[in-house]
């Protein structure tokens, strides 16, 4: 049974790695992210062993997360692996042998305090932010190890207790086969080892002293106190009441498969949960070189596992230098720890929703390139690399930023369109609806005197098709979408030359700013229009 | 939230059209501390030259030649009109002042002599006008039989040197025409931007090359006055050189270069004279507490509380926002003023557009006495210290009687004298 689980289990867990990493060659090598490996063994090193990105982005964050890392190593390597591993280290190992079974404990008690810890935060991040969407995304692990964790308590707990166990235990180790000898070893295991047995046995004190002899002679080799398990012991005193019935079921025997399953279920869906983080992580940090050097050198690479590697902490968004724009447009894809979510789904599905991959777009073309977010990220991804490709993977998608898609799109097709009553709304709440008030612009007498102290007039080039006098031309023969839909709108530098000199009184500059917000709304929905369309084909 | 300020001055002027700044250049010449407020400019539209009187009686087709018999006449037929309430020396005095002050900022003007001149104009006619930049003044060397070389350059609009040509060609059987393709423009070409290209001494030589080809055919070359937006007479004696031609500008439509170089020389200027000017600034609620008026002066982020002896209101027509035409009235925009107007609506256009006598909307405007201080309905002066200059005063056609700049000129610079020896008395 047990073996079987155990190679089922590995058995799945390795073909999930390797579909997993299939997957990541894959996209890879197809599309816009460029496969390019590379090894820095440092940061890997240090980050994967100690954590040191997350020590510096938050030390509460480290410590917690530090506690449930050292408690689950331990327990993999002298609790899990103690056939392979701890029998081989320490000739005189035994798991009820101090100081292994206290150490046990301890780490299960580390364990358990961190990924308390864990759930505390996001229940405390719920409170503070009521957008719960990724909060609840790790969540599974966290209940997988609580479950392992309180299964692997309980079975020792049990077994500390259970009469049956104890029976078998001094069948196999001694050679007492006198009742007498056999009670008084029960009432020394009853009064120092906590087991619980169905009938009630007086207790003298010349049974206890000769109970601990034999103790001496068959089990001190192998068990030490049993105060040392002190989760354990505790939980036993607990149990007092329910421990023959318990006994009785050999509630052991359910509860050991019950344990190794459920650490079996972790080992398979290591590839396809947050516990992923524990192999990306090392990958991810080791594939990290965003140096300025590098920048320069053009080797910018993003590897598609380490979008993986990201577990939503959310430490990234906290220190993003465009969080105020959040705050002002609600846009989450602003935000790393949103934005990598997307992307990451981008990359998996092929059609994901258009008004999210816009938002997506729009989210990035705020980003500064900052490389906070890189600075700080505890699986130490390559933040940065991923917001400078994903415009180039957006824009195949149908996604160009909003003023490169102005420029693309001819002018005609923003006529006749029904957008602007919906849009209407949204964009003159930003503005002061310059170009919705006739009286704004109908001083304009077409004197040219604001084209010719443009700058951007006066640089020429191809790139710009009208002047600011026929924008409020267009203004005047009812062509706001026209109008909005120009590149002088977006080529304007705002330098207000033209609103100084007019001596008209016209708003120029500020009337071009509206146009652009007004551009800015109808593009995205021009953008989200024409994705539909592409997909509806 | 706007910043508050205050600031105390002796004269204030309003306007910063041709008569504002003429008014402010006198008083800061006198040693007023004067302020100045208004938006842009309309100077930018002003083609540079200087009238005095290029048109008498109304509605006669031919110029007359010398201004002085002309104003003889008019204040005699037209008692009302602003020049009526001053007199030749007057009117030649604020020439000389202006031209004087022009030429200390490097502008240099050719002063008015007895006779009007005729300029060529970008349609090919012939404009009266009594004081012009000296870039535009060699025109007057074109006679009937004089070779003449006119250029226009590709994708500047309103200036076709054909065209001009054919307008001329029945009493100048001379001409050739040239057509200057600038490097690296193919589309439109404004003037301000290809006035700065001669700025440029390599453009400079480029064009001399083009034009020399001509220099044994032609003697005279005109070209459209975008020669240089600052030093434009250095840059035009260069060309000359390089061409050995004699070269002259036409002033074209706004927007116009003259009338730039212009703004830029008053500004200038006035910065120098320590002129506060608070620019893109509209006056709101102007009071008067029985010895100084304090006036609001508003922009977009700053209100300017400005206490002021005197006001010099130079706010122009309609365009430049000095008077405000409502369903049934006309109205002064700044204090309200009585307004001289027709009795009713159906009035104000005669029902010929074009018809010769003009229109009775143009004469409207404020009443004034003889220093130009806005009289009431009675003929009482309102303001001891209020003026009002420019084309904002009544009975002033100056566009069909082309007198704009004299009557601008002139009264700015009488308000501002009276204004001085007034209050200069007691000081």
């Amino acid at each position: 049974m047990f073996q079987i689980s155990l190679y089922t289990a590995l058995g799945l867990s390795i073909a999930g790695l390797l579909f997993r990493i299939y997957r990541f060659q894959k996209k890879g090598s197809s599309g816009t992210l460029k496969l390019k490996l590379s090894l820095n063994l440092k940061p890997a090193f240090f980050n994967t062993i100690f954590q040191s990105k997350l020590f510096y982005a938050s030390k509460t964050r480290w410590a917690v997360h530090f506690l449930v890392f050292s408690g689950f190593i331990y327990l993999v390597f002298f609790h899990a692996l103690d056939e392979w591993i701890a029998f081989n280290l320490f000739q005189s190992y035994q798991p009820t042998l101090d100081p292994f079974q206290f150490l046990r404990d301890f780490a299960g008690f580390l364990v358990l305090i961190g990924c308390s810890g864990f759930l505390l935060r996001r229940i405390l991040n719920t409170w503070i932010n009521p957008d719960n969407t990724t909060n609840y995304k790790g969540l599974f692990p966290i209940i997988l190890i609580l479950l392992v964790m309180g299964s692997g308590f309980m079975l020792e707990t049990i077994k500390i207790i259970s009469e049956p166990v104890f029976l078998e235990m001094v069948e196999d180790y001694s050679d007492i086969d006198e009742d007498t000898d056999l009670d008084h070893l029960k009432i020394y295991w009853e009064t120092h080892y906590q087991v619980r047995f169905k009938k009630d046995i007086l207790i003298t004190e010349e049974a206890l002293e000769h109970g601990r002899r034999l103790n001496t002679d068959y089990c001190l080799d192998c068990h030490s106190k049993i105060k040392s398990a002190f989760i354990s012991k505790a939980l036993a005193t607990q149990l007092d009441k329910p421990a023959n019935f318990l006994n009785y079921y050999r509630a052991d025997n359910w509860l050991y498969p019950i344990h190794y399953l459920l650490s079996f279920l972790m080992l398979v869906s290591l590839p396809f949960s947050r516990f992923f983080h524990i192999l990306l992580i090392p990958f991810a940090s080791a594939q990290q070189k965003m140096t300025v050097r590098h920048f320069q050198e053009k080797a910018v690479s993003i590897h598609p596992a380490t979008f993986s590697a990201c577990t939503n902490c959310g430490l990234c968004s906290a220190v993003c230098s465009v969080y105020p724009n959040f705050l002002i447009t609600g846009n989450k894809q602003i935000l790393p720890h949103f934005k990598i979510e997307s992307a990451r789904k981008m990359m998996a599905v092929a059609h994901l929703n258009p008004k999210k991959l816009n938002q997506l777009q729009l989210g990035n073309d705020d980003c500064t390139l900052c490389h906070h977010c890189t600075d700080i990220c505890p699986s130490g991804i390559d933040l940065q690399g991923i917001w400078q490709t994903l415009p180039q993977t957006l824009h195949k998608m149908g996604y160009p930023d909003n003023y490169t898609f102005v420029k693309d799109t001819a002018l005609q097709e923003r006529e006749n369109k029904e957008w602007e009553k919906e849009q209407a709304d949204r964009a003159y709440d930003l503005t002061q609806n310059l170009t919705g008030r006739v009286y704004s612009f109908e001083n304009c007498v077409q004197c040219t005197v604001c084209t010719n102290v443009c700058p951007v007039v006066a640089y020429g080039g191809n790139d710009n098709d009208m002047t600011p006098q026929q924008i409020m031309n267009l203004l005047r023969l009812g062509k706001k979408q026209t109008a909005a839909g120009t590149r002088m709108v977006w080529n304007c530098l705002t330098c207000y030359m033209c609103q100084e000199h007019c001596p008209s009184e016209i708003k120029v500059a500020d009337i071009i700013i509206e146009l652009r917000n007004i551009s800015n709304q109808t593009t995205d929905s021009l953008k989200i229009m024409g994705a539909a369309d592409k997909a509806d084909k | 939230m706007k910043d508050k300020k205050q600031i105390t001055c002796d004269i204030t002027v309003i306007g910063a059209g041709f008569a504002g700044m003429v008014a402010a250049a006198r008083a800061s010449d006198l040693g007023l501390k004067t302020v100045q407020t208004g938006n842009s400019s309309h100077l930018y539209f002003a083609s540079g030259l200087f009238d005095f009187l290029g048109v008498y009686p109304l509605g006669s087709r031919t110029p007359i030649e010398d201004p002085r018999t002309g104003l003889e006449l008019l204040q005699k037929e037209m008692p009302d009109h602003p020049y009526s309430k001053t007199s030749l020396e007057t009117i030649l005095k604020s020439f000389d002042f202006l031209a004087r002050f022009l030429h200390s900022t490097g502008l240099n003007y050719v002063k008015p002599d007895k006779d009007n001149r005729s300029v060529l104009t970008a349609a090919g006619t012939f404009k009266p006008t009594c004081m012009m930049p000296e870039t535009i003044s060699k025109g007057g060397l074109l006679k009937k039989d004089t070779p003449l070389l006119l250029i226009d350059f590709k994708g500047l609009e309103g200036f076709c040197a054909g065209q001009i040509a054919a307008v001329l060609k029945k009493n100048h059987p001379y001409i050739f025409t040239l057509s200057v393709e600038v490097p690296g423009e193919s589309g439109n070409l404004n003037p301000t931007y290809l006035a700065t290209l001669f700025e440029d001494s390599s453009f400079l030589k480029n064009l001399a090359t083009q034009i020399s080809p001509f220099s044994n055919k032609v003697k005279l070359v005109g070209m459209p006055a975008v020669c240089g937006i600052n030093k434009s007479l250095d840059i035009l004696t260069r060309l000359e050189k390089m061409t050995g031609l004699d070269i002259f500008e036409i002033p074209m439509m706004p927007p116009s270069i003259p009338g730039l170089r212009l703004k830029n020389a008053f500004e200038k200027k006035l910065a120098g004279n320590h002129v506060h000017f608070l620019s893109q600034t509209k006056i709101t609620s102007p009071q008067f507490n029985g010895s100084e008026f304090i006036l609001n002066a508003v922009n977009q982020n700053m209100e300017t509380q400005i206490r002021s002896k005197g006001i010099i209101l130079a706010t122009g027509r309609f365009p430049g926002g000095g008077l405000h035409a409502k369903r049934g009235c006309i109205q002064e925009t700044v204090f309200n003023l009585p307004v001289y107007q027709p009795d009713e609506r159906s009035l104000w256009h005669h029902l010929n557009f074009f018809e010769k006598q003009g229109h009775m909307i143009n004469t409207a405007g404020v009443e004034t006495d003889i220093v130009f201080r806005p009289v009431d309905t009675h003929g009482a002066v309102i303001y001891e210290n209020l003026y009002a200059v420019g084309t904002l005063l009544a009975h002033n056609d100056w566009v069909r009687l082309k007198s704009g700049s004299g009557v601008s000129a002139v009264s700015a610079v009488t308000a501002v004298n009276d204004f001085y020896k007034k209050n200069t008395a007691g000081l």
